[in-house]
This record gives structure tokens, C-alpha cells and sequence, in this order.
């Protein structure tokens, strides 16, 4: 077993419900009309009963609310966590790694890319993005020194630190953090 | 104007030409794509999806992780 499928094996083992609330909206699958909901055949290579299909569009109107009750648990304990110690590295790495394993295997559903975003026209969003990559290496070369802030060429992270010196600071930031990486995956 | 003020007018700069992108590629009828679909693009590859997950992984270690 490779790493990657053992990582995906991991992930979907740690967190069932999410691929469940990512998954694409559930369509009842047509049954023949000769048979009646719940009583008719199985569905040829499920297993399953027709009738008995409509569970996972319930688990996952569930699921959605308790990813969202996690994530803001999750936001709260982490938060409580000083920057750079153990228990929030491994509150990191986790989703991190978790979320890396689920994006190995591909989107969760087709998404078709609109027909006509060309590269060129994409590359639009590489201006401001490398010129904001550069900005901060100008601020970044203007410290004293790589681990030593300046309040002259402050980078980001030092713009940062205030907010997240609070507790209430860094818990809004790691929300924010797997809110976006949701979002990446959803892509 | 301090080197500090230069350095924090650079980072707005770079923000609102963010946001007039955005702007301008939902709002108009202009052939930019959104950010969402660039990022739909991008990775609708496996290098380029894994890239972008391990980016974002990369942020969440750079602020909080030792």
C-alpha cells in the first residue's frame, strides 16, 4: 500500500462525514415502475433496496451541521493553544495532512472549468499575487536579520502577531484557516 | 511618509488590486474569470490541487506550528 492511499484510507477513516457533506447533491435512483419503494429488487450490484437510498441525503443534512459544530470546537480548543508549541503544531499538522490525503484523490465531484478560462486570462491573478510575493520578500530582506522583526519592514506575519497574541484572535484565524481549506477542497 | 507607512500602503495596494480583479470579473462582462475559477483551474490537475492544499497547509504551519 502506498503512503498516499494509506493517508486516504486514514482520512476517510478519521472523518467519515466529510466526504458524505462533500458530496454532490443525492439523486434517488430510478427504480422500475413495476416495483414499489423499499419492496422492489436490489439495485443491480448495491446491494441495496431503492427505498433504502434516501439515508444518505439525511446523513448528509447532518453532516453539515456537525462539520460546522467541529470546526468551531476545533477553532476554540487550538485557539486556546499558544503559537509555536506542541499541542497547536499537532492541531495543525492534522487537518493539514487531512486535507492534503482527501485532495490527493481528486476534486470530490466533476466541476467542468468554464469554457473559456484560458491560462493567459487566469494569469491576470498572478499580477497582484507576485507583486504581493515580492512586496513581502522587500520587507522580509529589510529585517535585521530573518528571525527578527522590523517595525520599518514589517512582513505580514509581523502585521499578524498582534492578533493573534488573544486567544480570541488566534481561534477567529484557525476558523478562518479551515474555512478556506474547505473551501479548496470543495474546488 | 515612514518606511513603515510605504510598507503597509504596498500591502493595501496589492489588496484592492485583489478585490477590482474580483470586481471586475464578476461585475462586468469582462473575460477575467473570478478567482474561483482560476483556482477551479488550477486545480483540476492533481499537481496543481495538491499544490494548492499543501500551500494552504504551509499557512496554518507558518503561523502556529514550532
Amino acid at each position: 500500500m502506498s503512503v498516499s492511499s494509506a493517508l486516504c484510507r486514514c482520512a476517510a477513516a478519521i472523518s467519515p462525514a466529510l466526504p458524505a457533506a462533500l458530496a454532490p447533491p443525492f439523486r434517488r435512483p430510478r427504480r422500475p415502475r413495476s416495483a414499489p419503494a423499499g419492496r422492489g429488487p436490489a439495485i443491480p450490484g448495491s446491494g441495496r433496496r431503492p427505498g433504502l437510498a434516501r439515508r444518505p441525503a439525511a446523513r448528509r443534512r447532518l453532516a453539515l451541521p456537525l462539520l460546522l459544530a467541529g470546526g468551531l470546537l476545533y477553532a476554540a480548543v487550538a485557539g486556546s493553544f499558544s503559537r509555536y508549541s506542541w499541542p497547536v503544531t499537532v492541531a495543525v499538522v492534522g487537518p493539514g495532512t487531512l486535507a492534503v490525503a482527501i485532495g490527493w484523490q481528486g476534486p470530490p465531484r466533476p466541476r467542468p472549468v468554464r469554457a473559456g478560462v484560458a491560462a493567459r486570462r487566469a494569469a491576470w491573478w498572478a499580477v497582484p499575487l507576485v507583486t504581493g510575493g515580492l512586496w513581502e520578500l522587500t520587507a522580509l530582506a529589510g529585517q535585521p536579520s530573518l528571525t527578527t522583526d522590523s517595525p520599518a519592514h514589517p512582513t505580514i506575519s509581523t502585521l499578524t502577531d498582534p492578533l493573534l497574541a488573544s486567544h480570541l484572535g488566534r481561534s477567529l484565524f484557525l476558523a478562518s484557516w479551515l474555512i478556506l481549506g474547505g473551501w479548496l477542497i470543495e474546488r | 511618509m515612514s518606511s513603515h507607512d510605504v510598507t503597509i500602503t504596498g500591502y493595501l495596494i496589492v489588496l484592492a488590486m485583489l478585490v477590482a480583479l474580483q470586481l471586475i470579473a464578476t461585475r462586468t462582462r469582462s473575460r477575467i474569470p473570478s478567482l474561483g475559477e482560476t483556482l477551479s483551474r488550477v486545480m483540476s490537475t492533481r499537481t496543481g490541487r495538491v499544490g494548492m492544499l499543501v500551500a494552504w497547509a504551509w499557512l496554518g504551519l507558518h503561523f502556529f506550528a514550532m
